[in-house]
């Protein structure tokens, strides 16, 4: 089934979320394929915010530092959200 | 009669980012035609993700969103505030998004309060079953779609296992409701008691198998146990047996209108466990593009819910009582005639879930 477009968006947004709370250096495919497919205009307006709000003059280098960019982007806060209750596997 | 051509592919949502992580590609991809939610699992007023709500919007939209209740405990013999509640939140829950239809778990809970426990099986009785049948009724009236029940893994002996489908049929038969054939636990059966796995299944009312679940689990090496037991704990790959008996099962099944690909969501715990979890619903996707089959819709019947006070048992209430009791005591009780590596096992799953 095809999904909407704001509803992928969040979907990437938290898994994006995780990524960088998991690993803030290690190349993650899955981030890679996606930033590459979907627009998000949320986190890219993020990232130029964050860009001019620390006035840094090299932004290819911003957006090539995965951890900033995760973290500009970030706006999930799982760490807060706890599924206590699996469906099944309780077998 | 409307005609489907095949049954539809989907998978247990877990509201968790690493499940999310690995199942995005499929979403991405199209490929998650349908989703199943336990709508119960969330406790009190938690955070949920901010993708979840859309989720189930999307998928209530074009009817495809699928119910599973954990908590109702079907089968407990008395009736209280707690599933007074349970349904109240179905009827809200039913009123938020469209279901196309609800299911709950075969069993009695281990624990008496909300949230806690697992389905613990008991003695299949006609009280039991009148039981069963009134709690189906009010579930029934309460999310006004069709319901159905899932099968056990956990069961206590070979006797069980065979009886299981029969008890089954007599439940959902007065709702017309449908049966969910958890593949991975009639797995654990069939390796636990060394029964023919298609042996088991064709005991079961096949003909009212409208959802089948698919996932993995794990092997009990628990010194405490004389053999080796295979645990319905949704963590690992989906074993080689089930899939190869797939097409079987597919073919023999005239009204399988979903199946369910579940994996816990804990269980994400490597980039490996997403990828491995991509590569099983793949192998289902392409068996069930091999297969040659074409399903029918369930049959509608005219359902009267005469829904008198709820029946209560006082008598099996306290046997249920009983059980739990002596389960959580880890003390073998040779009077439930338990296959003792069960009972242990039961032993563990209530330290761990009842609490």
């Amino acid at each position: 089934m095809k999904l909407s477009n704001v509803l992928l968006a969040s979907m990437i947004t938290s898994v994006l979320g995780v990524s960088a709370q998991e690993d803030d250096t290690e190349k993650d495919s899955l981030t890679s394929q996606f930033s590459t497919e979907i627009e998000l205009p949320k986190a890219s307006s993020t990232i130029n915010l964050i860009d001019d709000q620390k006035n840094i003059k090299d932004s290819i280098k911003i957006r090539s530092s995965k951890k900033k960019v995760y973290k500009a982007i970030k706006t999930t806060p799982t760490n807060k959200y706890q599924h206590r209750c699996p469906g099944c596997g309780r077998g | 009669m409307i005609s489907i051509k095949k049954p539809r592919l989907g998978i247990s949502i877990v509201p968790n980012s690493k499940f999310l992580k690995a199942a995005l590609p499929l979403f991405a991809a199209q490929q998650v035609e349908i989703v199943e939610w336990s709508f119960d699992t969330l406790k009190g007023a938690i955070q949920q993700p901010a993708w979840l709500p859309l989720l189930l919007k999307e998928y209530s939209a074009k009817n495809r969103l699928l119910g599973h209740g954990v908590f109702y405990a079907l089968l407990d013999a008395n009736w209280g505030s707690r599933q007074e509640n349970w349904l109240k939140r179905l009827e809200q829950e039913t009123l938020t998004h469209n279901y196309a239809q609800i299911s709950e778990h075969f069993g009695l809970m281990s624990s008496e309060n909300a949230h806690e426990g697992f389905p613990l099986p008991f003695s299949l009785s006609n009280s039991a079953l009148q039981i069963g049948i009134d709690r189906l009724k009010r579930l029934r009236a309460a999310a006004r779609v069709d319901v159905g029940i899932e099968n056990l893994a956990l069961t206590p002996n070979t006797l069980a296992i065979l009886d299981q489908g029969e008890f089954m049929f007599k439940l959902v038969n007065p709702v017309n409701g449908f049966i969910i054939l958890d593949l991975h636990n009639v797995y654990c059966q069939s390796e636990n008691f060394g029964i023919d796995m298609m042996t088991i299944i064709k005991s079961y009312p096949i003909s009212l198998v409208k959802e089948i679940h698919i996932s993995g689990g794990s092997w009990d090496n628990d010194p405490s146990l004389t053999r080796t037991i295979r645990r319905d704990t949704h963590d690992g790959r989906v074993p080689e047996a089930i899939l190869e008996l797939l097409p079987e099962v597919l073919a023999i099944c005239p009204i399988l209108e979903y199946i369910i690909f579940e994996k816990m969501g804990d269980s994400f715990q490597m980039e490996i466990d997403g990828i491995n979890f991509r590569a099983d619903f793949q192998k289902i996707r392409k068996i069930l593009d091999a297969s040659a089959i074409s399903i029918k819709a369930k049959e509608e019947k005219e359902i009267t819910d005469n829904l008198g006070p709820p029946v209560i048992d006082l008598e099996l209430f306290q046997e249920q009582k009983a059980l739990r009791k002596s389960i959580a005591s880890g003390k073998y009780d040779s009077s439930y005639e338990w296959d003792k590596d069960i009972w242990r096992v039961a032993t563990k799953l209530y330290k761990k879930w009842n609490n």
